[in-house]
């Protein structure tokens, strides 16, 4: 800022700073005094005597982090399921906003996309319960289907590797729908007259999205996934929580659902606290990352 | 002047798979829907396929007239209605002014977008509900979720689209910036207002995690949470239908399915709203130039 506003600036707007003073205090208490209240893992936290009477421990939470035989296992399997849905998940919405795009009727076009988003706004605790229906041995459709087809029972709720493939899809399931939306922006915003060009040179409906569509919105697709690439520590809380097991806890445990069971099934709040931070920090090193990079591709960023 | 391009054996193919996705989305809430209104003998046997079979609506009336499911239904509704329009409230009263030119905006707007990227994580924020005397509250399960910074975001964007004249002539008149708020700004953001509403009532309807870990009395227990605790008690204990509901023909599945049927069907009945504005409000927000 160039110049120093002056007081009666302040005072002339001071209807709109006591509209403000709801958010702000909101902001400070349940965003900004958490963000504080990291400093838990650096302490031999109780939770009766509260964040400022419990007294500092230094580095313990994290030696006992690190050290501990989970971390490995969680660090692992945070990675690999981010890893799974970051490959397969990714590319499936942008096929589908392809797909929608070449629709012409915009009635039948947005009824397929109305029926698309709808599943983005269901809670994970009602998919887990169609989950568990579709996949009951014996009485669900989806398992005798699958048995039709494998010749045996196959339970994905209870085999560990194949609760990741269950985790994979109820994700398509779930934000396929909904992620098409950007792409479809995206795709609004490109020149009908390089289709109609190459009409003329009688490109093929298939050459023309592989040679036009696909690089015309090529900018979009880097920005989202290196954006992603910086969420790779969130694997997907609510997800995992609901449908977890202890059949499958060895595969699927991933920090948050530890930092879950760490703090609100053992009371140990630090330990959590702790895997808490270290997840936050990577994360955010990550994201800040991505920002940079999608700058560097030349890109707006997020900010 | 344009031609009326040829469809080719492709387009038809590209729509066919498209509404057998379609099909696909919504089959499971057709499945559980029929699951819910069908006989008990029709569901074991895995006859259930395209419609319900035997139809019944046992099922439904236990699960409505159970006193758990009411009390759920009313604490989930004293979160969504309240909470919906708290949310609303303040993040417009937020908005408008960071969408102005008075002094502090920018550092106002950065400390409110930060916290999309920036968090506590959820032991810290636990410990502040807590030491904020919500625990066992309804409050729990909308304070510390209050006001979504993204929605602040498509606000504000949304508020400078609006000329800046209208404002400043009122200003002239004498109109106060409540004034200017209440009788020019919100009624021109309505779409943005309808949309960013839909999404908190969604979201408030929807969260079940924040209850898990604030809310221990059962009497305070939102529709989500009994939803899951009915998913989970069956894992642990496969036995335990009392025998007078084994006589009513009724199943722990048939009270599982009928409770996701009644925490779905509000959402189904709000969605094609929520459809109708949320595309345009978003883009406004999300589309750059």
């Amino acid at each position: 800022m160039s110049k120093q506003p002056k007081i009666s600036e302040f005072w002339k707007a001071r209807q709109l700073y006591l509209m403000m003073i709801p958010g702000l205090l909101f902001l400070f208490v349940y965003r900004y005094l958490p963000m504080y209240g990291v400093v838990i893992a650096f302490k031999d936290f109780r939770i009766a005597r509260g964040i400022l009477r419990s007294p500092w421990a230094g580095l313990v939470n994290f030696e006992e982090l690190f050290l501990s035989p989970f971390f490995e296992m969680i660090l692992r399997n945070t990675i690999i399921i981010s890893g799974l849905k970051l490959i397969f998940v990714f590319p499936v919405p942008i096929i589908l906003a392809l797909m929608l795009n070449e629709v012409s009727g915009l009635r039948l076009k947005k009824t397929i996309q109305t029926v698309l988003y709808l599943p983005h706004f269901l809670s994970w605790v009602v998919i887990g319960n169609l989950i568990f229906i579709l996949i009951a041995p014996s009485t669900g459709v989806l398992s005798n289907f699958l048995q039709t087809l494998a010749g045996r029972q196959i339970d994905m709720l209870i085999h560990p590797e194949k609760f990741r493939i269950l985790l994979v899809i109820s994700e398509i399931w779930k934000e396929a729908g909904w992620g098409t939306i950007i792409f479809l922006a995206a795709l609004v915003g490109v020149d009908p007259n390089l289709y109609e060009a190459s009409l003329m040179d009688g490109a093929k409906k298939l050459q023309q999205i592989w040679y036009i569509t696909i690089p015309a919105i090529m900018p979009i697709i880097i920005i989202i996934f290196i954006l992603r690439l910086g969420y790779v520590m969130d694997a997907g809380f609510e997800q995992i929580f609901v449908l977890q097991n202890v059949m499958v806890y060895q595969k699927s445990e991933i920090i948050d659902t530890y930092v879950y069971k760490a703090a609100f099934e053992q009371g140990r709040y630090a330990l959590g606290a702790a895997a808490g931070l270290f997840k936050s920090v990577i994360g955010m090193a990550l994201v800040l990352l991505a920002n940079r990079l999608t700058k560097t591709a030349g890109n707006e960023g997020m900010w | 002047m344009k031609t009326r391009p040829r469809r080719h054996f492709g387009y038809y193919l590209n729509i066919a798979i498209l509404l057998l996705i379609a099909i696909l989305m919504t089959y499971p809430l057709w499945y559980v829907f029929m699951f819910s209104v069908s006989s008990r003998g029709a569901v074991s046997s895995g006859e259930l396929l395209f419609y319900p079979k035997q139809f019944t609506l046992n099922n439904l009336r236990f699960v409505l007239s159970s006193p758990e499911v009411r009390d759920a239904y009313y604490t989930t509704f004293l979160v969504v209605v309240p909470g919906t329009i708290m949310s609303l409230i303040v993040t417009a009263l937020l908005s408008y002014p960071l969408s102005t030119r008075i002094p502090g905006v920018p550092l106002i707007s950065l400390l409110a977008y930060i916290t999309i990227v920036f968090h506590g994580g959820i032991i810290p924020t636990f410990v502040i509900v807590k030491s904020t005397g919500l625990l066992d509250t309804r409050w729990s399960l909308i304070l510390p979720q209050l006001v979504n910074p993204f929605y602040i975001f498509i606000m504000v964007k949304f508020f400078r689209q609006i000329p800046a004249s209208l404002s400043e002539s009122a200003n002239m008149d004498g109109a106060s910036d409540f004034t200017i708020m209440f009788r020019i700004m919100l009624p021109l953001s309505l779409p943005v207002l309808a949309t960013i509403s839909l999404f908190y009532a969604v979201r408030y309807w929807n969260s079940f995690f924040d209850a898990v870990i604030y809310i221990s009395d059962p009497k305070k227990r939102p529709l989500q949470v009994l939803l899951r605790n009915l998913l989970i008690i069956d894992e642990h204990d496969p036995v335990g239908a009392s025998t007078s509901k084994e006589r009513a023909g009724i199943t722990r599945e048939g009270i599982k399915m009928t409770t996701t049927v009644v925490t779905v069907v509000p959402i189904l009945l709000v969605y094609p709203f929520l459809q109708k504005y949320f595309v345009k409000g978003l883009m406004i927000g999300a589309v750059k130039g």
